[in-house]
């Protein structure tokens, strides 16, 4: 018999629907994680399901930074130990989280909630680069950090940010691109070794 | 099992979006097939021998599997790069100005070599800074090479030669009609002005090489707004907005 004759039942369509809408789901997992979740014992999912409407509910983007946060401003903006007058510039919040799990900048963040993509029709005007400015203005920084990806749109997205700032007397850097740790030399594409030599370092 | 065919081929990237979790799907436009939808898999994860660095606006080879409707590229070996950081915004807008129209337009399949060789050629020219003069230059190879280039030369109505001046471009009819025939005709229109008409002729009848430079004569000549024309006249025919275009405006502006 033919699986498409099969008439499947409408909650169970409307979840895979549903499941299937999230970034990094296609059809095929969907289908998996719907039967999962229908397999799983119900406290569970009540668990997941709270969880789900609780971030919605208590979540929100920072009103200085726009990181996801549950207190406005975030932790991160009102830690008088971290340095203020540092800023790390990422695409999103799960950016900073990567960052922040290094341990090793103690700075703050802004986070543009995306990055400049003409073809999807996304301008500076729809990233938080406008509150970026006023946000520079009102308490300058003394040093930029741009940690957006090392792709042709994120690199345009660095550059049009720092053509914005660069009269403003603020030291900007761009994260190093290079080889990554335990990686081989010969296994390293032209343009990354290129850029690694680039921006070698001088031992002292 | 399903048996694979296996094929190579030279391509420019000319668009990608993120696929899954750690997956790409590319554009690639190639001499032979047009456009080609390929996923790489696990590209934003991990680097890997049989693949250079891989993003929108590169000359490549590839090997790649074919499946139904879209295929999966084994390996990528870099050939031309056009943009080199750091990137600008009008650079980068424009080279996506030429992806969205050569994507609208992927339907004729005897073009594609042509329009390939115009796609880099014009990827070159906007790296060199020119980005106005090669979307326009791309506008009119373009709409040449799909037929659909308006008559400038003869009044459609009367066939008279069509004698220096400005005139109105009639979207419906493609082409442009002699003053006096002009004022008998009602019709949605464009005005041409005569140096743009004559930048039209030009460029129609011009082939550059990939050498040309901003000095060239033509290059500072062409504005802005004939682009605008001719991307109105464009609209018309295919009946879509280019996203990338409010996004390279708002960028001259600025």
């Amino acid at each position: 018999m033919n699986n498409k004759n099969i008439s499947i039942s409408s909650v169970i369509s409307d979840l895979i629907s549903h499941l299937n809408q999230l970034p990094g789901i296609g059809p095929k997992t969907a289908e998996r994680l719907a039967f999962h979740i229908i397999k799983s014992p119900e406290n569970k999912i009540t668990s997941l399901a709270d969880s789900l409407i609780k971030s919605k509910q208590k979540l929100s983007f920072c009103n200085n930074c726009f990181i996801v946060t549950e207190i406005n401003p975030c932790n991160i903006c009102i830690n008088e130990m971290r340095d203020q007058k540092s800023i790390c510039i990422v695409q999103d919040s799960i950016d900073a989280y990567a960052i922040e799990s290094t341990n090793s900048y103690n700075g703050s963040y802004h986070i543009l909630n995306g990055y400049i993509s003409p073809i999807n029709g996304i301008g500076p005007n729809e990233l938080t680069i406008s509150s970026l400015i006023k946000r520079i203005e009102r308490k300058p920084p003394t040093e930029i950090i741009l940690a957006t990806n090392p792709t042709i749109e994120g690199d345009a997205t660095a550059t049009y940010i720092s053509n914005q700032i660069k009269e403003k007397n603020i030291k900007i850097s761009r994260l190093a691109v290079g080889i990554p740790f335990g990686g081989d030399l010969d296994y390293t594409d032209q343009k990354t070794l290129t850029q690694a030599f680039n921006s070698r370092q001088i031992i002292e | 099992m399903q048996n694979r065919e296996y094929l190579n081929f030279e391509g420019i990237t000319i668009s990608s979006y993120e696929y899954g979790e750690f997956d790409k799907i590319f554009n690639i436009l190639s001499p032979d097939k047009g456009i080609i939808t390929a996923i790489i898999k696990r590209i934003r994860k991990t680097s890997n021998n049989n693949f250079d660095y891989i993003d929108i606006f590169q000359k490549m080879n590839f090997k790649a599997s074919l499946a139904d409707n879209f295929c999966i590229i084994y390996e990528a070996k870099s050939l031309q790069s056009w943009f080199e950081r750091p990137i600008k915004l009008t650079n980068l807008t424009s080279g996506n100005i030429i992806a969205e129209l050569t994507i609208n337009f992927n339907s004729i399949n005897e073009n594609n070599n042509y329009i390939y060789h115009l796609v880099s050629k014009c990827l070159q020219w906007i790296s060199n800074d020119m980005f106005i003069f090669s979307l326009v230059y791309f506008q009119i190879k373009l709409l040449l090479a799909e037929g659909i280039f308006p008559e400038i030369e003869i009044c459609l109505k009367c066939n008279n030669k069509i004698k220096p001046g400005n005139y109105l471009l009639n979207l419906m009819e493609s082409g442009i009609f002699c003053n006096d025939c002009s004022a008998k005709t009602k019709f949605s229109n464009l005005k041409l002005l005569e140096q743009e008409i004559r930048l039209l002729k030009h460029i129609k009848n011009t082939e550059y090489d990939n050498n040309l430079n901003l000095n060239n004569i033509i290059t500072q000549k062409t504005d802005l707004n004939l682009y605008k024309k001719l991307s109105t006249y464009i609209k018309f025919y295919t009946n879509k907005e280019l996203k990338s275009e409010k996004i390279l405006f708002s960028s001259i502006n600025k």
